[in-house]
């Protein structure tokens, strides 16, 4: 009888089942304000990226020459004439050219990361599994990329290749993806490598070994899983970086020609009528400011949210 | 621990050789030459010109004398824009004014960002933090140029306080300067209270309260040399970040440093002041790194006597 | 941060010893004081204390109405196993208890006179390191890595007892060899990473008995040490506590380590006190099957080669939303049906000290 209520009541003191892993980051992810924040703006972002042509009011090269006229030769104030935020001094709305540059930015997001991606997980996953030669050479050429200045040689890329084919696909668009993407897979390529080398050595890959089971299939199936969670963080938090180097481009001229409206070429033409039309500048800034501020805090949240030192605690 | 730095610096050498190797190949493997920008030259002025300065010569042999001439007398060539100036020359001009801008810009990021950074974890949910998130949020959302453009129109436009451009009095310092700053000075807050909360986290703090010693001691001998360890590590990007973005700075205030020169050098094909500049910023990324990573060394003991 | 636990109050005027006196005279000196009724005080008395963690979960009640004391120069052991709220008692005691989410939420705390609970957060700060010295788990992460630890252990010489900076090392150098680490003037500038574990503890050991404290809290001291070296560590607590009269109050999961230094013993579970006595009394009689789990769980020279180890069935409760009834129970061979309707209380049994918490047991009880 002792034992009957024993386990009955043993049942009731259990503790509730644990979560998977992922489920809890995610749990933990959303009740992190900024970073709920962060992730819904992105979602909008995106959005607006991929509905822009249908949303915009008026083609981004278009340009409303009477209303110009009639402003006297100056840009069209926010409002007016239908548009929402205005024109530039060519009529040209604003909205529409914001949502072309929305466009860019994000293309340039997820293109200079897949480029990261494709780039810098293979060549990290060789190195940390390989190890000796491979390492020194893999991590070497890290190394020197690491020291080019990244913005000198995405510029230089850039002005070199301009006049090529190549770099005049997409407005230069294709080139700018290109030259971001071929500084930035350092990152990846070693986080990758570190991960690698530290799970290498653990039971499981040993265990899995032990059994014959191919090199090609460890790394893809255990390793890289397991690892994913460092790496999805730093893809996030890379992205900042990249809209950051294409509106740098944009705006010294380099990267994506008009009259394709990058949100930095918009600061770069607005900035001469800052006086009397700074809409033209503003308008620009907040939304490289809102498409910065949300991939960090985003990337900040998911790196709060899968930091394995974190499991079982507040 | 002496040998370990002796060979990172010379590691630098190799490194800068393919720096230099791709920035020429780069600018050689497109068609094109220096004289393109001008109007359209006849071929008899433009053989000589090639001839003049030695580009009619194969691109390995232009390569080599260039470097030779590096190595041996320092001598980054002529300009093939400026006709009567050496890219020393250029250079010598203009780098005094840059290494100034980057070092006030990396002093101010330092003295302004780790103690906000503190502050902010020390008033952690309370007005000290929210004022140091905002401020770093302002950092990350902005980027440099449009913060220089915004300075520009706030504090000499509209205020009249400050002067737009110019170099030699120190007023007209303050602006590129923070504009400069801005990013890194939110990075390192950002990096400093994440490490300061974690820090909080460890035992030897309990530790040194179980031990009766103040707050404020705690605070200052305990927790804050470890917590700038891992700040350490991000002052090497954030170095690279200064060096890079200088050139934007200086477009935008008209600061009479090397980096105006970059962007004509590489549009018109100046292939000496290219290639000079290209070497003289990457060598200071890799040293900058190195110094950082002595710093590192010195900080942290377990890494000083291991 | 790690906030103090609890509030107001005045500084009171605790007793100074002058630097560097002989310690030993204090077991004479008539420091110990007494009750109204003539019979010698505890150093230490803890009365209902309750710490409780407020969690996005519920609340952890850690440690729920914890009575017992301590005398001067007294070993007790708190033993258990882990989560049974032992550390957070001990972190309570000295008001280290990290708030939030954690917090003291009843009782009282006596030590030497004093009222523990009534500090303010200065008086409880020249309590700490002065008069209650603290040796905690984990020698490795206890460690500042940054800093000496001839600066370590220096720092609460010359918080508390003001000394110059060259006294203060003489007195590291004189406390560096009574726990035994040779060359101790050259190793002053040495860093933590630069001692094995046990050198660590040792360290620790040093700090926590720097300013000579009239009590010792050891929270398992040696759990994170190689087996040779803790046998090593306990008996330096062990000399050291009976040279100076500190009274220790050792925290650990392990019976065996607690016959070996204490005087008495409290056992808890779930957060409570569920037996205390003697050791002899504890175990030659114990009487609480949890006591009878835990000792027949050590593994004996004379068991039979390939016999399964014993082990107490099933789980210790959750802390959160604790049961009105006895919370050995679910788990409990002997239980009966009282046994999951109401608690027991903590009740005397043959020997006058010997207590246990168990209706089993009790007088009246169905075990003899």
């Amino acid at each position: 009888m002792a034992t009957n209520t024993a386990a009955a009541t043993s049942a009731s003191v259990r503790p509730r089942a644990a979560m998977g892993p992922w489920r809890e980051a995610l749990g933990r992810l959303l009740r992190n304000r900024l970073a709920v924040i962060g992730l819904i703006l992105v979602i909008l972002a995106f959005v607006t990226a991929i509905l822009g042509p249908i949303l915009a009011p008026f083609p981004y090269e278009a340009q409303d020459l009477k209303g110009v006229l009639a402003n006297g030769g100056r840009p069209v104030p926010p409002g007016v004439g239908g548009h929402l935020l205005g024109t530039d001094v060519l009529g040209r709305d604003l909205f529409s050219r914001l949502l072309d540059g929305a466009q860019i930015s994000m293309t340039v997001a997820i293109v200079v990361q897949v480029v990261v991606l494709l780039i810098g997980v293979p060549i990290g996953a060789l190195a940390g599994w390989f190890g000796g030669r491979w390492d020194t050479y893999l991590m070497r050429l890290t190394d020197v990329i690491y020291a080019f200045p990244d913005l000198l040689f995405i510029i230089l890329l850039s002005v070199a290749f301009r006049q090529t084919f190549f770099g005049q696909a997409l407005n230069g668009l294709f080139l700018v993806f290109f030259a971001i993407g071929l500084t930035s897979w350092v990152t990846v390529a070693r986080l990758v490598r570190g991960q690698i080398l530290s799970l290498r050595e653990t039971e499981f890959v040993e265990a899995a070994r032990a059994i014959g089971v191919p090199d090609r299939r460890i790394i893809l199936r255990h390793l890289i899983p397991n690892g994913l969670g460092p790496i999805i963080v730093a893809v996030t938090l890379g992205i900042p970086g990249a809209i950051l180097s294409e509106a740098t481009l944009a705006y010294i001229g380099v990267g994506v020609q008009p009259p394709r409206a990058s949100w930095g070429s918009l600061v770069a033409e607005g900035q001469k009528y800052i006086r009397g039309d700074s809409h033209l500048v503003i308008f620009p800034a907040v939304a490289i400011a809102l498409a910065l501020i949300s991939f960090t805090f985003l990337g900040d949240g998911l790196r709060d949210a899968l930091d394995p030192k974190l499991k079982g605690k507040q | 621990m002496a040998t370990y730095l002796l060979r990172r610096f010379l590691w630098i050498i190799p490194v800068l050789f393919v720096v230099s190797l791709i920035t020429f190949a780069l600018m050689h493997a497109v068609p094109g030459g220096p004289w393109d920008n001008e109007k359209r030259l006849p071929q008899a002025t433009e053989d000589r010109l090639n001839a003049k300065y030695g580009l009619d010569k194969p691109v390995a042999v232009q390569y080599v004398s260039w470097v030779g001439g590096i190595v041996t007398r320092f001598d980054f060539g002529p300009s093939y824009r400026y006709v009567d100036r050496t890219v020393n020359d250029i250079i010598g001009d203009g780098l005094p004014a840059t290494i100034q801008l980057g070092l006030m810009a990396f002093a101010v990021a330092v003295l302004l960002g780790i103690p906000l950074g503190i502050f902010a974890a020390l008033g952690h949910n309370k007005w000290p933090d929210y004022i140091s998130t905002a401020i770093s949020i302002v950092g990350i959302a902005t980027p440099s140029f449009v913060l220089g453009i915004l300075l520009i129109v706030i504090f000499s436009v509209n205020l009249r306080w400050l002067p737009t451009n110019g170099w030699d009095e120190p007023k007209q310092w303050v602006l590129p300067t923070i504009a400069l700053a801005g990013f890194p000075i939110s990075q390192i807050a950002r990096y400093t209270r994440a490490s300061m909360l974690e820090v909080t986290r460890r035992d030897y703090i309990r530790t040194a309260h179980s031990k009766g010693v103040t707050n404020t001691s705690v605070v200052t001998r305990h927790m804050i040399r470890n917590a700038l360890i891992p700040v350490v590590t991000i002052l090497g990007p954030i170095l690279a970040f200064l060096v890079t973005g200088s050139f934007i700075i200086e477009r935008i205030f008209s600061i009479p440093g090397m980096g105006r020169f970059y962007i004509q050098s590489i549009a018109q094909r100046d292939y000496g002041l290219l290639m000079a500049m290209t070497l003289i910023y990457a060598f200071a990324v890799a040293f900058l790194n190195l110094v950082v990573d002595v710093l590192y060394a010195y900080i942290d003991p377990r890494i000083r006597y291991s | 941060m790690v906030a103090e636990t609890g509030a107001t109050g005045e500084a009171p005027s605790v007793i100074d010893l002058p630097p560097g006196s002989p310690t030993a005279t204090r077991a004479l000196a008539g420091t110990e004081r007494t009750r109204p009724d003539g019979s010698p005080a505890p150093l230490l008395e803890v009365r209902n204390l309750s710490t409780h963690f407020f969690t996005r979960d519920g609340v952890v009640q850690a440690v729920d109405d914890v009575s017992f004391e301590l005398g001067y120069g007294e070993t007790l052991g708190l033993v258990g196993e882990s989560g049974c709220g032992k550390s957070v008692t001990a972190l309570s005691i000295t008001r280290l208890v990290p708030d939030p989410p954690g917090k003291i939420v009843g009782g009282q705390i006596t030590f030497d006179g004093i009222d523990v609970l009534g500090l303010s957060n200065g008086g409880m700060r020249q309590l700490r390191g002065k008069e209650i010295g603290f040796i905690f788990q984990d020698p490795l992460t206890s460690l500042n890595p940054t800093l000496t630890i001839g600066y370590q252990i220096a720092e609460s010489i010359r918080e508390h007892l003001k000394l110059s900076k060259k006294a203060a090392d003489d007195r590291v150098v004189e406390l560096l060899g009574k726990v035994g680490i040779p060359r101790a003037r050259e190793r002053l500038n040495d860093y933590p990473h630069q001692f094995s574990g046990g050198m660590r503890q040792r360290v620790m050991i040093a700090i926590a008995l720097s300013c000579d404290p009239k009590l010792l809290l050891a929270d398992e001291p040696t759990t994170a040490l190689d087996v040779t070296i803790q046998a090593q560590i306990l008996e330096l607590i062990k000399t050291l506590s009976q040279e100076f009269n500190t009274a220790v109050l050792l925290i650990t999961h392990d019976l065996g380590i607690a016959a070996g230094m204490c005087d008495r013993i409290n056992v808890m579970y779930a957060g409570r006190i569920v037996e205390t006595g003697t050791v002899d009394e504890l175990f030659e009689r114990p009487r609480m099957p949890y006591t009878w789990g835990l000792l027949d769980s050590l593994p004996r020279l004379d068991d039979r080669r390939g016999a399964r180890l014993r082990s107490i069935e099933g789980m210790p409760p959750l802390l959160i939303n604790v049961p009105d009834y006895c919370r050995f129970a679910p788990r409990c061979v002997y239980a009966h049906d009282v046994c999951l309707e109401r608690e027991p209380a903590l009740s005397e049994r043959a020997v006058a000290g010997h207590q246990a918490r168990c209706w089993a047991t009790e007088p009246k009880g169905w075990i003899e």
